[in-house]
């Protein structure tokens, strides 16, 4: 029968950023031994909202995002997860159902690691509950910092907000500009700020004439960071 | 040679299975792996059913007592099949840890039977 080639975790091109870039040779090893690598096509779900988590998901390459579908069937975009982030961290702590559904936006490589093994490896190697818990406070103050951006802030300065975001995550600088190396639909953008289609569309034609953002096909670049920051009203 | 994809169990191994493995009740509709990848868990199915499809088309529904994945998250092959599991499905998860955990334990019987489903499959 087929066998699937077995990448390590020493080989990863997430490993720097990665919750065990401390480790040791030997003690990657051991995880690369135990670890499940797998491929997941673009609309292929890791885990579904409601459902139980069992262990820990390590993002190889490209990109995840995480949706929430309310009680009248909409389903929001909550973030968006690349290489060298984890998925599961916090329903496998708090042993909760998943809370959101995991997709991938295209091939992706993800690493599964038991419940119970990853709890030995943080048990031996305290430098890897530190590099969890430095994610999860990012990702509380990205959540935090969403919701007061929804509370406070308009459309327009929630979409230079967003830009300016997927350019810190997602952006390539090339030609005087950043290109966002990843393809969302508007439907998609427009969740992730909670707003309508329609102004998004809207919003993003004034960003244009403005001439801060292009658009070539489905990929935005941004020409203007300076203007965005005082667009977005942040100042960083 | 063709491989099997499931393991039948009887009604009093899977009262052996569920004593040592967690088991939990699906609200809704959920991939449970899909075809060509490894399964991270192997799954049972307690009550209820899940449905089997290989290259998107249906192939089978498994029933109360199917054992599915087991063998291939052992071996680290991929699966030649996708399992979809249906809402208010009981589904038991043999994690890879307590599987490796229980077989290192000699004569024992839950050790004997996990290790039959493996000469079962191969």
């Amino acid at each position: 029968m087929k066998k699937v080639s077995l990448s390590t975790c020493d080989d990863c091109p997430s490993k720097k950023d990665g919750i065990f870039c401390h480790l040791n040779f030997s003690e990657i090893e051991d995880i690369s031994h135990h670890k499940i690598t797998n491929h997941y096509k673009k609309g292929q779900d890791l885990f579904v909202q409601g459902t139980h988590p069992f262990g820990l998901y390590c993002i190889s390459s490209g990109n995840i995002k995480l949706t929430q579908t309310g009680v009248d069937g909409k389903e929001s975009i909550l973030r968006i997860v690349h290489a060298g982030d984890i998925l599961g961290h916090r329903s496998l702590f708090t042993d909760e159902d998943f809370a959101k559904t995991a997709t991938a936006m295209e091939d992706t490589e993800v690493c599964f690691i038991d419940k119970k093994y990853i709890l030995s490896v943080i048990e031996k190697n305290p430098s890897v509950a530190l590099n969890i818990i430095s994610k999860l406070s990012r990702d509380m103050g990205n959540a935090e910092n969403k919701m007061s951006s929804l509370h406070q802030k308009n459309v327009r300065e929630r979409l230079a907000e967003l830009l300016l975001s997927l350019k810190a995550t997602h952006g390539v600088h090339e030609d005087n500009r950043w290109r966002i190396n990843l393809k969302l639909t508007r439907e998609e953008m427009a969740t992730m700020i909670g707003t309508a289609n329609e102004t998004l569309i809207r919003f993003m034609t004034e960003f244009k004439d403005a001439g801060i953002i292009e658009q070539e096909g489905k990929i935005i670049y941004i020409k203007k960071v300076d203007e965005l920051l005082e667009w977005a009203n942040i100042h960083y | 040679m063709k491989q099997p994809m499931h393991i039948e169990l009887s009604s009093d191994n899977i009262e052996k299975i569920t004593a040592h493995f967690p088991s939990k009740i699906y609200k809704s509709n959920s991939t449970l792996f899909y075809e060509g990848q490894i399964p991270i868990s192997g799954y049972l199915v307690v009550i209820g059913s899940i449905q089997i499809s290989k290259k998107k088309k249906f192939k089978k529904m498994l029933s109360s007592g199917s054992l599915v994945g087991f063998t291939e998250l052992l071996n680290k092959t991929p699966s030649q099949i996708s399992a979809e599991v249906f809402p208010n499905t009981q589904i038991c998860f043999l994690d890879k840890s307590t599987i490796l955990e229980v077989c290192k334990v000699v004569d024992n019987e839950l050790s004997n039977l996990l290790q039959t489903f493996l000469v079962a499959k191969s």
